[in-house]
Formats: structure tokens, C-alpha cells, sequence
């Protein structure tokens, strides 16, 4: 298997556009990834793309955009782990020696898309679904056994949101820049009790882009390529296994496979990027990543340690909350944040000396299985 | 008179003044609902059809405040944990509010959930017992 490296990334704006098309917002994100990395578009040699709703041949649609055709393009769902699999489905390409250079695609119109506006619900046939079962149900189900069970309040939900919506105010790139108090966020319109608007993440339309390739291609165009040090995606298990709904055995295996591919230890992370879709969850995927012991994560939150200048900081790019949530884009999205953390190019809300990073997505509802039916985890490295 | 359709067949019945239908694995024991069409657990293919106990306790709860596919706000959803060891996601019975509490004491109800296309959706929920 060979090193793979990521040279380029690319954002587009997050925010509102229902008059953009998803090929667009897409084809925003992949010019920025060529020029960060100044290769041409010939050079691409494969592509993949995620995208959750509507999607029909996205990556051609937004290839297009920017000169890329003809070459093999594979589209890819997996919910919010969806712009994951496309990163790892390009890394499999480049490690397999199949390519030696490869563009991951994620991006997602939100405001056009038919949940627009809603609650998010589980594939349209599923029963759970039919029955009430939404993205906010499930972790307002969770939230109430966070209270019950380890003594959560919901000032301390609202205190993720404080954090992350300070980090976005750092990333020109966010789309909400503004603090909000714990008492604004507490007293913000209720979703399903006890989460409130501002523990949401907001609809969002965006893209994210990486251009990954192999190590001898990096060293010509960069003097500190961003080595992937591991590439995991995993399925959840069936439901009635998740006796603890605060526990997730498919983040916590992920991360143990994760961290055993990148041969590093959790307290080796600098910076961590996760999936924060409502606030309460942020503080169990603290123990599914161990950055620290089970149980704790109440504690690591309340130090002050997953700041920006704390000692792991998560989300300093805004996170989901601030930053916004096109649902395929953010696996992309927050590799792009954890590169831009270890090339020492993230400004204001730099991670100090950061060498290692993990990027994390977990996402999908089905009935049957736990919740979070995909978890990816990558650690990148310079 | 109004058509009345279930939600999903074989997910219940209305003896006993209705009750839920799950499977049991006839080899380890293993009880589903929904029903699985063998044991995820231990692989066997013998399984058969059992009703569920109607009582069970609420294991967590919210209450919307948007809309969700079916149901206006407020209404309430959660997970009751049957003595079969099986956790059944289901809309509870929205009576007051917030009188939900971790731990209480669920009985299953068979009734209306919603209308649609002028028919009634009938579908089980849970109320406080």
C-alpha cells in the first residue's frame, strides 16, 4: 500500500442559495483545491463524489465546472459520512497504485433539497421514520439520558455551542460569525426538548474539495504535503447491541481501528474536527475518540480543554454548529480544516505546533441499527 | 366512514386490546420487533411469532416542536424498554405536557397515529400506565 498525500483543498461559500446549483457551489470548491495546490485540471485522474439528496451524476456536474471530464467518476451516499467515503474511496485509488492523483468531492444544496426547512428524517420508507423518528429526535432521546445518566444539564449542551460559535467568529469561511451566551442559546426556540434551535446545526449549501495523490507527485508540488496516516469507514450494528444510547460501538471501533492504522495514540492528536450536528453529542464522541477516559467527557468540556488554546482543541473551525452543514460536504470539510491546522495556514484559530490531526463524521438513521449507520475517521499528519 | 389503514402489517394485532408482535429465535431466544427474518444473533432461521408484553418503561422521551413526516407540535416519541429485552421506538401519548419521566411504567395503545388521504393510520404508541 502506498503513502497518500493531500496537496489541495477547497471551500466554497456555506450559507443560503437556493439560486445556486449544487454543480456550482461544487465546482467553487474544486477551482479553490486546484489552485491551493496549483495543478491543472488535466492532472485529475479519478473522481468521487458525495452528495445526500438529489443526486444524479453530481461529480460529472460539477467537474465540468472547472474543466475535469472524461476520466472514471464514481458518486457515492453514506449520509453525513458521505463526503468521508468519498475522500477514502479516492484514497484507496492513489494507496492501491491504481491513480496516482484523485479529486474528492462533497457538497449538498440544502435549501433545494426536500427536506429543506424540516426536521431531518430517516430514508422515506423506513418506519421509525413514519413513526416521528428524526436527526433531532434521536439526540434529544440521547440528550435526556446524558442528564439522567452522567448528570448533563443543558447549560452544558449550550456550552459546546458557545465554544463552537466563538470558533467560527475566527474562520472567514463560517457561516454564522456571532457569540451567543449560554443563556441565549438555552433560551432559543426549543426543536425536541431539551434541544434548542441554537444546539442545531443549520441547514446549510456548500462544498468542500481535497486533491490526494501519491507521495513522489506531492513532492513536486509541495515541500509539506499532509500525509493520510488512516482511512477507516464502518457500518453500525444492530440497534438492540446499543444498550447505552450515550455509547456508540461504531465510533468507539472506529476509532480504535483508526488510531491503530495511524500508529499514534490519542493523546498524540493536536487538533480534532467532528461531527457536531447538535451540541450534547460533541461530548460523547470525546470518549468514543479517547481524548479522555469513558465517562469524562462532561469534564473535558467543562476544563476548557477542547478550546481553541485548550489542550485538544475540537471544532476550531466553527464545527457543523457555526461553520454550517451540507450534509456530504462535511467529511471533506473537516479534513480540509485538519490540513490547513498542520500546514500552519489557519490564522487566527491556528492549532500551535500541530503536527497530527483526526477528522471524524458519523451519520444515517435506519431502523434495525444503532444510530450513526456510518462513522469514518481519518488522521492526517505533516 | 372513514377507511382505516395500518401503518405497516404484522407489527401488531388486537387481541388482549392490541399488542405488539415480535419474533423469537426458538434456538437462543432472542426476541425482535420489528420481526427479523432469522436471528441476527445467533443465525438460526427457526423463529417464531410471539406477542409482546403490553407494559414496558420508558428508557428516554422528547417532544417535538416541529413538524416531523406525520405529526404536528407538540408530540412526543421515545424508546420504552420491553421486559423481553427489546426497545421500542414509538410516539407516546401527549396528554399533558412534560409528564414524562425516565423509568416510568408504558403500556402500548393501538389507535389512530395520523390521516392521510382521508384515511385513519392506525399504528401503536405508548402512554404513562
Amino acid at each position: 500500500m502506498r503513502e497518500v498525500a493531500v496537496i489541495g483543498i477547497g471551500q466554497s461559500v456555506f450559507g443560503k442559495f437556493p439560486n445556486r446549483s449544487a454543480a456550482s457551489l461544487g465546482g467553487e470548491a474544486v477551482a479553490a483545491a486546484l489552485a491551493d495546490c496549483r495543478i491543472p485540471p488535466k492532472d485529475i485522474q479519478v473522481t468521487y463524489a458525495a452528495r445526500n439528496y438529489d443526486t444524479n451524476c453530481t461529480a460529472q456536474a460539477v467537474c465540468k465546472e472547472v474543466g475535469i471530464r472524461a476520466l472514471e467518476m464514481i458518486n457515492v451516499e453514506n449520509a453525513c459520512a458521505g463526503g468521508s467515503t468519498a475522500f477514502r474511496g479516492v484514497w484507496k485509488e492513489i494507496a492501491d497504485g491504481r491513480y496516482d492523483v484523485g479529486l474528492a468531492i462533497g457538497v449538498e444544496s440544502m435549501t433545494t433539497s426536500p427536506i429543506a426547512g424540516k426536521l431531518i428524517p430517516p430514508e422515506k420508507d423506513d418506519l421509525d421514520g413514519h413513526l416521528g423518528m428524526t436527526m433531532p429526535s434521536v439526540f434529544a432521546m440521547v440528550a435526556r439520558r446524558q442528564m439522567e445518566e452522567y448528570g448533563a444539564t443543558p447549560a452544558d449542551f449550550a456550552l459546546v455551542s458557545v465554544k463552537n460559535h466563538h470558533h467560527g467568529c475566527l474562520n472567514p469561511q463560517a457561516q454564522y460569525k456571532k457569540e451567543f451566551s449560554v443563556e441565549e442559546i438555552l433560551n432559543s426556540r426549543m426543536i425536541c426538548d431539551p434541544i434548542t434551535l441554537l444546539m442545531c446545526c443549520p441547514n446549510t449549501d456548500g462544498a468542500a474539495a481535497a486533491i490526494l495523490c501519491c507521495m513522489d507527485v506531492a513532492r513536486r508540488h509541495t515541500t509539506k504535503p499532509v500525509k493520510v496516516l488512516a482511512s477507516t469507514l464502518l457500518s453500525g450494528d444492530y440497534e438492540y447491541l446499543q444498550e447505552d444510547i450515550c455509547v456508540s460501538p461504531v465510533g468507539t471501533k472506529v476509532a480504535k481501528m483508526a488510531y491503530e492504522m495511524a500508529g499514534v495514540d490519542p493523546k498524540d492528536i493536536d487538533l480534532v474536527e467532528m461531527h457536531d450536528a447538535f451540541a450534547n453529542e460533541e461530548i460523547l464522541r470525546y470518549e468514543d475518540l479517547m481524548l479522555c477516559e469513558p465517562t469524562k467527557g462532561l469534564e473535558l468540556l467543562r476544563s476548557g480543554a477542547t478550546k481553541i488554546g485548550g489542550r485538544i482543541p475540537v471544532n476550531p473551525s466553527g464545527g457543523l454548529l457555526a461553520l454550517g452543514h451540507p450534509l456530504s460536504a462535511s467529511g471533506v470539510r473537516t479534513i480540509c480544516e485538519v490540513v490547513l491546522h498542520l500546514r500552519g495556514e489557519a490564522g487566527e484559530r491556528q492549532t500551535p505546533k500541530a503536527t497530527v490531526g483526526l477528522a471524524q463524521m458519523l451519520g444515517g438513521l435506519v431502523t434495525g441499527l444503532e444510530h450513526g449507520v456510518n462513522a469514518s475517521i481519518h488522521i492526517l499528519a505533516r | 366512514m372513514v377507511d382505516a389503514v395500518i401503518v405497516r402489517e404484522g407489527l401488531f394485532d388486537d387481541a388482549e386490546g392490541g399488542r405488539l408482535l415480535g419474533n423469537k429465535c426458538a434456538s437462543c431466544g432472542k426476541v425482535y420487533f420489528p420481526k427479523a427474518s432469522f436471528c441476527f444473533s445467533c443465525f438460526g432461521t427457526n423463529v417464531e411469532e410471539v406477542a409482546l408484553s403490553k407494559r414496558g418503561k420508558l428508557y428516554s422521551y422528547t417532544i417535538g416542536r416541529m413538524p416531523s413526516t406525520h405529526f404536528q407540535p407538540p408530540y412526543a416519541v421515545g424508546l420504552v424498554d420491553l421486559p423481553e429485552g427489546v426497545r421500542v421506538f414509538a410516539p407516546l401519548k401527549l396528554t399533558e405536557a412534560d409528564t414524562f419521566r425516565i423509568g416510568m411504567d408504558m403500556a402500548v395503545v393501538i389507535e389512530e397515529l395520523w390521516q392521510e388521504d382521508g384515511k385513519l393510520i392506525i399504528g401503536y404508541k405508548f402512554k404513562p400506565a
